[in-house]
């Protein structure tokens, strides 16, 4: 992976460009297919009812906004002026989230204005590793990954969740209200309050050790693995939340080393083999990048690039890791798509039948004084 | 780099700063509070119809609705708003909390304003 990266200076704008703009996608489309437009049209509850003002739109108002972000979306993917096509991106996103306040997608606000500072260009050739300060849109990503991890924690370091009650009650919650079955198996793991507390301890651990972590290039390589599997994890104990993952993923990319081409010592990687980890340690040592030479040895996990470099041990295992989430992402989304709610919309009743309802008594209590009883 | 992206950098980098130190301490932004507090509740809600209602039927589908044991409340509110032929809408919502269970009940009526009324839970 480095070596590809290392040939092809603007692989990583490129592919967070292009995985970011999977996860806007995404969200575009899981929007619409979940009834996001009912929210915008008052059909169904207006979340937080920030929303009341785009009323006026009319039913269509929030299909006005799909049409333009869209019609965004596909200059964005077509690197047209990007500059413009990003900030007017994270305006009609800006908006569109005022339904609903999601903090994934403030993220994606965020880092598409970033994104708008200094974008790809359409024209960019391969001519070299980057320079000294050149992509700075990467560079505001990788501290803006740092204010939410950091930020994140911070919130997290409250007694409940300490305690390890918040993951218990997590777990509880999305099956008492039907946002996701566990498999029976696991359904007494997540019931148990000390692996509750232990995945509770860990998060936080995590997410402080992690912005810190990904800034020092000899531990990376390190850090990006976890970080991904933290994510990994996160998703698929709480399958609603996988287009966050999506971003993160995209936005780890930011991580990966992109400057300084002739440092020896790169992430762990060294471009000489014999200076290297013995053999059977590359299968585990992050980052590590064998020589043409040494790629020759077949191994199911080497990967082999277009111009017929190799890359074997724990960096193929990081691309892999990077695939493999990619494959799940497309199958979350083909789910998300054809998945049918149980439930239809409830509607009320006919209006003969209220008619033939005997006359309600008015000024029944509205409040009841709160009910206290040992559990 | 331009000197005005470098201007337009420090600005994001002081927004952001400024964004997550300010929701840290005000509930409302949506600054990363990711899962910072999650309450354990239940909830029945009927209509005059004896009808149950189920908060996941007026949200969308697989929305968020884990975060706040007022939402429940918060949707029987809105029905009577927009439906007010199926009033009274009766609900409780049971809380769990220190080993504890606490009820809230609510009833909206029809001639009582809807905004008058709170919800009592503590």
């Amino acid at each position: 992976m480095l070596q590809l990266t290392r040939r092809r200076p603007h692989w990583h704008m490129l592919v967070f460009h292009y995985l970011f703009g999977f996860a806007l996608s995404w969200q575009l489309a899981e929007d619409a297919i979940m009834g996001q437009g009912g929210v915008h049209s008052g059909a169904l509850f207006p979340w937080r009812q920030e929303a009341s003002w785009l009323t006026p739109l009319g039913p269509n108002g929030y299909w006005m906004l799909f049409g333009v972000e869209v019609l965004l979306l596909g200059l964005y993917f077509c690197r047209v002026q990007l500059r413009w096509t990003t900030l007017l991106l994270a305006a009609v996103m800006f908006v569109d989230n005022l339904g609903s306040f999601l903090n994934h997608r403030t993220l994606m606000i965020l880092q598409l204005v970033a994104l708008s500072v200094y974008p790809l260009a359409p024209d960019a050739r391969a001519t070299g590793y980057r320079g000294k300060a050149r992509y700075v849109s990467l560079d505001l990503m990788r501290w803006l990954i740092f204010v939410v991890y950091v930020t994140t924690a911070l919130h997290k370091c409250n007694p409940q969740f300490l305690s390890g009650e918040t993951m218990a009650n997590i777990f509880w919650m999305v099956q008492e209200h039907g946002m996701h079955t566990y498999p029976a198996w696991l359904q007494p793991i997540l019931a148990n309050p000390q692996v509750c507390l232990a995945l509770g301890i860990a998060s936080i651990v995590l997410e402080f050790a992690l912005p810190v972590g990904l800034q020092f290039r000899r531990v990376a390589g390190w850090f990006l693995a976890t970080a991904m599997l933290f994510h990994l994890g996160i998703s698929l104990l709480m399958p609603f939340i996988w287009i966050f993952s999506t971003v993160i993923f995209a936005t780890l990319i930011a991580f990966l080393p992109d400057r300084l081409p002739e440092t020896r010592t790169f992430m762990l990687w060294r471009r000489d083999a014999a200076a290297g980890p013995r053999r059977w340690l590359r299968f585990v040592w992050p980052g590590y990048v064998t020589t043409r030479e040494d790629a020759s040895l077949e191994r199911a996990w080497c990967l082999e690039a277009p111009d017929g470099e190799r890359l074997t041990g724990t960096a193929a295992w990081i691309e892999l890791l990077a695939l493999s989430p990619l494959t799940m992402l497309f199958a979350e989304m083909l789910r998300a798509i054809t998945f049918q709610p149980e439930r239809s919309y409830a509607e009320p009743e006919s209006r003969e039948h209220v008619a033939a309802e005997p006359e309600l008594s008015a000024g029944s209590p509205v409040a009841i004084p709160v009910r206290v009883r040992s559990s | 780099m331009r000197k005005s992206q470098a201007i337009f950098a420090v600005c994001f980098v002081l927004f952001t700063s400024a964004h997550a130190i300010v929701g840290y301490f005000n509930p409302r932004i949506p600054a990363w509070k990711m899962f910072k507090y999650i309450p354990r509740f239940s909830y029945e809600i009927e209509d005059r119809f004896g009808q149950s209602i189920d908060v996941r039927d007026y949200v969308q589908t697989r929305a968020y609705v884990i975060g706040s044991a007022k939402t429940p409340y918060e949707i029987a509110e809105w029905l009577a708003q927009t439906q007010p032929e199926r009033l009274p809408i009766v609900g409780t919502i049971d809380v769990w909390r220190d080993g504890e269970v606490k009820q809230a009940r609510f009833r909206f009526d029809p001639v009582v304003a809807p905004e008058s009324q709170q919800l009592t839970a503590r």
